[in-house]
């Protein structure tokens, strides 16, 4: 049987939907299989080197194990991940397994033996096979407890590059669907009754684009994926594509087919090695079992998809600006109208949505818009990859149903000591804001720009947790610095607006050049210019970058004021992040060598000899206040 | 680069270019003068709009790189967790900022918003390898190797 | 579709597609604007046409946003200019402070756009910008410090020439406008056409300045000084001193410029009617040896540039005679010791680079000494105290006493198909009509037939780069016996060094000017200047 013909059983031979359970893999083997839960996080955790080891100890021990190369489950504290299945016992997954560690592990378990406890992280209990002791279960974790799981499994025990894999899962049957029982209007209803929501950040209703880009004639029309993604601290779109590439083909054949384009083009940042490389092979899959190409399996539609690696520019994130660097010019947003539904790439009615988006439509097509529906609350169905870093315990990718509060997200990503040391979260990115801790409540909802309900404007999903040690003015100054190297420059408003605002947070957080009464006054203007400057750009800048990049300087004084004035006023940053604030010297005629300050300081930056006057070294010096503390002479100066 | 101009179809439509500005740079390291009039011939492009077009993206290089390419991490994470010190301290100790190479042609540094290593961050990555946690004593160390 | 709309509570007609902005222009409302081109679409770029839409309180850019039903705008409400004095503020913030010594300081839209929004002090402190400056050029002077990233030069450099000199270079803070790898505008293929001179908005580019040389060597040298000022510089300060008749003119700055120190002076003409009788000369043999190729006659160094090297099939149709200036130089520096210090005074900076372009030089020096504008030679004057109209009038020197009216009208637009007509005719059967065109063309493309000796032959009128290349194919054809070509949609008149005069109707003025002269003047064309009859017969040519 060659794949045509397994594709076309399994499709569109009969309608009906496979019973499949998510969780257990239904792997009725006699030898252990490995599962290595490998995607760019993990690497970066060392999961190759772990392989290796594993390959190794096959080998050297002669035994017969199969290993699985599938996709990690987003907990990347836990990296690398390694899951084992042994004949007749439940699925066990290991966690922080380094290549080191894999031979004594190893021997443990293929005896049936509990390793460290270290290494336990779960198992997936089912009734068929013998359960292990003290690995909890996978379901009662609570980092898998606060997520629901509908556009990812949970754990992926298969290959991501396996198409008969996925239509085990009923994969593209909702595209077979779409191609034997749906025109592309009944789809576009579909999407529209479904209330589906962008989520790269505008949180347009995808329906409503795609129906306006249909009832345009001009043909050839185009259906764009947008995997650029340089949000830094959003990994969402990525960690889509390395685990479920097929998904997002799918996505996109549905779409292109609902606004009649034969074309569909996956625009993926070239950064992204691992999921390019997984995304072209389930491609070609795709063409060989028939399902892109000319005349579909004789339904007379046109699909083809195809990649184009971006080369790097977080503006091209926009939707004009990634059709611009599409037709092979510099990134830089158009304005709107028109809107690209209308005219897009090369002049022609185009759609561009994000990954996540896209990964919702196969499943709202196979089980309807009202079982869409079911999750999330109004206004707010489904769910959002939010990618959670920073000052947490449990850093990952966690797929959260809208409508969950922030204070719910932060217990499961932490652990209880360190739920208390909140200071803030940052969310949505450049584009984002701050939220206070008394706003932890606050539901994760899309926020209706119009009628700001709350601060919540989560962007792509970056979601960073902020304790004491990390300064606000700091973070402000990072995201700055972030739009001022990103923008795409042509606006006024943006391009020096960013430029400004970097230049005022710069001179906050350090120490003026000179006491003169000039410079104070311009380092006691700099919050009422902040404002100033933040008001209009968000009024006149060209495109989203320019418009929401002052978002966070705005949160930042809505709720840390008092941190910001700190800085101005007292030149103090209690982070002690700041350090340039201020300036240690020895005042000589103070001084009189007693060499205690020497001893205090952790830096080695004060030399001098005994009863001569010591002298502080300012490149070594890490401002840490330890001599000033120690000094009784009062020889040492803070300015 | 001859061969490689070869390789095209005698005219290419401007869609391409930074598909082909990409192979290119895939292998030789860097776009250089010579093969940007050249190609500009074949495409319809000005020189000078193709450098402007270029120079706009990250990935692009106009210099030969290296025989190191550092890519320190300065994604939100990595900061969070404290990397901007490793930023520093890094130009500190070899003079080199973002893009730019040592004279003895054997790092080249560039900064990259987010290696995917949230969990493992402050991350560095040296040509295919990845350092995970890394502090100032491992930085340190890094670079004399790679000396 | 016609319907109405409110702008600062009035209602006003507009028509469907039109922009907000050029309704407001319409109707007389002034918006400051700094990345508009007229004739080119608008790119939204500055933000600084923003009005107000009192509906949602949205700001948008008047420039790119067309008008709709219902719409209420307000163009000057409280919010509307407080967006646009953060807007200039923000490009004040990094923007050099030495008006003083720059040269656009009486012109520079910034500044005047700062002063309308009453601007007085730098509210966001900032470092000035510190950019190298572009000095590769001899005509165009880039001094990027001053640069706003309006985007006009780029704009017109691609678009209206397709050339692309210059881009837009990297983004973010890095962002800056550059030639490639940074090399310079002479290592570039800028055509040194100044274009971008023009449509700068502060000091960014500026042309490069020799009136300070000059100035030394007129105190210094011991040379004979000789200066040649091109018809174009006349009639431009005729026109801007209204002064009504172009002899008069031409006279008055003869006077002022012998009292100055020069020398002897003349026009361009001389070299203009060389050119004209040469040009005849080889197309009168080319319609004799029956060759069915089209001549492209020009004297415009820009446009030479352009076709060597961006349309070099067209190359080898060039008549290749000496520009006007150059046939001058050879004319004036005619052995190898020679004793002449030659300034030339043009409309333009592409002269600039053609004077130092090495076939235009004896052993490494320019035939040509020094080129100024006719900006430049306004400020000559100005630092001479010399008012127009001047006192004196004098007549300019041998050769340039003998001056045609073909002279100035070579320079203006269809001039050389014009003036290189006449002449033909004139060598032919004696007999030539007046006004061939009728000379009411604003067209920058026309085409126009003649008989000579009863054939019947086209010939073509080309201004700009754009009508040019859409016509690339028909010369190539053998279409037509010769195209003239200019880069210039106003030809030299239009010159990007030319005075700053924002009369919209300058050029129609001007031509007037010229027309009356040559109207009631019987020396029309060039074999009837005694000079050039003396050269026919000498073969005063090129050493």
């Amino acid at each position: 049987m060659t794949l045509k013909d397994i594709t076309y059983n399994y499709l569109f031979k009969s309608t009906e939907l496979f019973e499949i359970n998510n969780f257990t893999p239904d792997l009725n083997i006699d030898i252990p299989v490995v599962f290595a839960f490998r995607s760019t996080c993990s690497i970066i955790a060392g999961i190759d080197d772990t392989i290796s080891y594993i390959e190794k100890y096959i080998n050297e021990n002669s035994i017969n194990i199969k290993i699985v190369e599938t996709s990690c489950p987003g907990l990347c504290s836990f990296d690398p991940v390694i899951g084992v299945k042994i004949p007749g016992r439940t699925l066990i997954l290991l966690k922080n397994l380094y290549y080191y560690e894999v031979f004594s592990v190893f021997d443990s378990i293929l005896n049936h033996f509990l390793p460290d406890t270290k290494f336990l992280l779960a198992q997936i209990y089912d009734q068929k096979y013998n359960s292990w002791p003290e690995f909890p279960d996978f379901f009662s974790l609570k980092q898998v407890k606060i997520q629901k799981r509908n556009i990812l499994e949970p754990i992926k025990t298969y290959s991501p590059i396996s198409i008969t894999d996925y239509f085990a899962k009923n994969g593209f049957k909702g595209f077979a669907k779409v191609l034997t029982k749906l025109t592309p209007s009944e789809v576009c209803s579909i999407i529209e009754n479904s209330e589906l929501k962008g989520r790269g950040g505008g949180g347009f209703f995808t329906g409503k684009k795609w129906r306006k880009a249909l009832e345009n004639n001009n043909n050839p029309k185009y259906f764009i994926c947008n995997a650029d993604e340089s949000d830094p601290g959003s990994v969402a779109g990525r960690i889509l594509i390395e685990t479920d590439p097929f998904k997002l083909i799918e996505g996109m054949l549905i779409g292109a087919y609902a606004i009649n384009a034969s074309k569909a083009i996956i625009y993926v940042r070239n950064t992204y090695k691992l999921a390019i490389e997984r995304l072209k092979k389930a491609i070609e899959q795709t063409k060989s079992a028939g399902l892109s190409g000319d005349d579909i399996f004789g339904s007379g539609i046109n699909l083809s998809i195809e990649i184009v690696t971006g080369p790097v520019a977080y503006v091209c994130g926009e939707e004009t600006a990634l059709i611009s660097s599409l037709e092979g010019s510099r990134g830089m947003p158009k304005p709107k109208p028109p809107y690209p539904s209308d005219k897009g790439f090369l002049e022609k009615p185009t759609i561009v949505n994000n990954v996540e988006t896209i990964f919702n439509i196969p499943s709202i097509i196979l089980y309807g818009a009202e079982s869409f529906k079911q999750t999330g609350i109004k206004e707010s169905f489904g769910t959002k990859l939010f990618t959670i870093s920073g000052k947490v315990d449990y850093p990952g990718v966690y797929e959260i149903e809208l409508g969950t509060s922030i204070a719910d997200v932060l217990s499961a990503v932490c652990d209880d000591e360190s739920v208390n040391s909140i200071k803030a979260v940052h969310i949505g990115g450049p584009s984002g804001g701050f939220i206070h801790p008394d706003k932890f409540y606050e539901k994760l909802v899309f926020n209706d720009s119009k009628n700001k309900s709350n601060d919540i404007w989560f962007g792509a999903g970056s979601f960073v947790v902020l304790n004491k040690s990390n300064c606000i003015v700091d973070v402000c100054k990072y995201f700055l610095d972030f739009d001022v190297n990103e923008s795409c420059g042509k606006c006024i408003p943006c391009r020096e607006g960013t430029r400004v605002l970097y230049d005022i947070l710069k001179r906050i957080s350090e120490r003026p050049p000179t006491n003169s009464k000039h410079e104070t006054l311009q380092r006691f203007k700099g919050v009422t210019q902040l404002e100033e400057i933040a008001v209009v750009m968000q009024e006149t800048s060209l495109c989203g970058l320019g418009q929401n990049a002052p978002i966070t300087i705005i949160t930042g004084l809505k709720y840390f004021r008092d941190e910001f004035e700190e800085h101005i006023y007292e030149k103090k940053c209690d982070a002690g992040v700041c350090r340039d604030l201020k300036l240690y010297n020895i005042n000589i005629d103070n001084c009189v060598g007693c060499g205690l300050c020497v001893k205090r300081c952790p830096a080695d930056a004060i030399i001098g000899s005994l009863h001569t006057a010591h002298f502080i070294v300012q490149e070594r010096c890490i401002k840490c206040g330890n001599c000033f503390k120690a000094c009784k002479f009062n020889a040492v100066n803070i300015i | 680069m001859e061969e490689f101009l070869n390789k095209l179809p005698t005219s290419v439509s401007k869609t391409e270019l930074l598909r082909i500005l990409q192979e290119f740079q895939d292998k030789y390291g860097y776009l250089d003068n010579d093969f940007i009039h050249e190609l500009s011939k074949k495409i319809g492009i000005q020189p000078g709009k193709i450098f402007g077009i270029a120079s706009f993206y990250s990935q692009f290089r106009f210099k030969p790189s290296g025989k190191y390419i550092v890519n320190l991490c300065s994604g939100v994470a990595c900061h969070i967790n404290s990397s901007e010190n490793l930023i520093n301290e890094f130009t500190k100790l070899t003079g080199l900022k973002d893009g730019e190479t040592s004279t003895d042609g054997k790092i080249t540094l560039e900064l990259v918003p987010c290696l995917g290593g949230c969990a493992n961050s402050p991350v560095v990555k040296v040509n295919d390898k990845y350092y995970i946690k890394v502090t100032k004593t491992d930085l340190l160390k890094i670079i004399q190797e790679l000396k | 579709m016609e319907f109405t709309i409110t702008i600062n509570n009035k209602k006003i007609k507009v028509s469907n597609n039109e922009k907000i902005l050029d309704v407001l222009r319409r109707i007389g409302i002034n918006i400051p604007t700094l990345c508009n081109v007229p004739g080119l679409s608008p790119t939204g770029a500055c933000r600084l046409c923003v009005v107000e839409l009192n509906d949602t309180n949205e700001l948008v850019p008047s420039c790119s946003t067309p008008v709709r039903v219902g719409m209420n705008i307000s163009t000057h409400s409280n919010k509307v200019i407080n967006a646009r004095r953060v807007i200039v503020n923000l490009l004040l913030s990094n923007h050099p402070d030495n008006c003083l010594y720059c040269d656009k300081r009486s012109y520079c839209e910034l500044h005047q756009i700062a002063e309308n929004l009453n601007i007085t002090d730098r509210s966001f402190p900032g470092e000035p910008k510190k950019s190298k400056s572009d000095r590769s050029s001899p005509g165009i002077l880039r001094e990027m410090s001053k640069c706003i990233l309006c985007g006009r030069c780029v704009r017109i450099c691609e678009e209206m020439l397709g050339i692309s000199a210059i881009d837009i270079v990297n983004r973010g803070k890095n962002i800056e406008i550059e030639t490639i790898f940074k090399k310079g505008l002479f290592y570039s293929n800028c055509i040194h056409c100044g274009l971008c001179i023009k449509y700068c908005p502060t000091g960014a580019i500026i042309e490069k300045s020799y009136v300070q040389n000059l100035i030394d060597k007129l105190n210094n040298s011991e040379k004979e000084k000789v200066i040649v000022i091109s018809n174009s510089t006349i009639a431009d300060i005729s026109n801007f001193y209204g002064i009504k008749k172009f002899t008069d003119c031409r006279n008055n700055i003869v006077g002022a410029l012998k009292d100055i120190g020069f020398d002897k002076v003349f026009t361009l003409s001389p070299g203009n009617e060389i050119f004209i009788y040469e040009n005849a000369v080889k197309i009168l043999n080319h319609i004799k040896d029956k060759s069915n190729n089209t001549l492209i006659v020009t004297d415009c160094p820009a446009a030479k540039k352009y076709v060597k090297s961006e349309l070099s099939e067209l190359s080898p149709l060039l008549t290749s005679i000496p520009s006007p200036q150059q046939i001058l130089a050879k004319f004036f520096k005619k052995s190898d010791d020679s004793n002449v210090f030659m300034t030339v005074v043009t409309p333009c900076v592409a002269n600039k680079y053609e004077a130092v372009q090495s076939s235009n030089t004896t052993k490494g020096v320019p035939d040509i000494d020094i080129v100024i504008s006719s900006n430049e030679l306004l400020k000559l004057f100005n630092t001479y105290g010399i008012e127009f109209p001047y006192s004196r009038k004098q007549i300019p020197d041998n050769p340039s006493n003998s001056d045609t009216s073909a002279g100035p009208l070579f320079e203006t637009k269809g001039g050389i198909s014009e003036t290189l007509i006449r002449e033909l005719l004139y060598q032919n059967q004696k007999s030539y009509p007046k006004k061939l065109f009728e000379i009411k063309n604003d067209k920058n493309f026309i085409e126009f037939s003649f008989v000579l000796n009863n054939q019947q032959f086209k010939i073509a009128s080309i201004h700009g780069i754009s009508s040019l290349k859409e016509k690339v194919e028909d010369i190539l054809s053998g279409k037509y016996l010769f195209v003239e070509l200019r880069l210039c949609e106003n030809a030299c008149i239009d010159g990007c060094v030319q005075l700053r005069d924002d009369d919209p109707d300058k050029f129609k003025k001007i031509k007037k000017l010229i027309l009356d002269y040559d109207e009631t003047n019987n020396s029309d064309t060039a074999s009837k200047n005694p000079f050039i009859k003396a050269y026919k017969n000498n073969n005063l040519k090129q050493k």
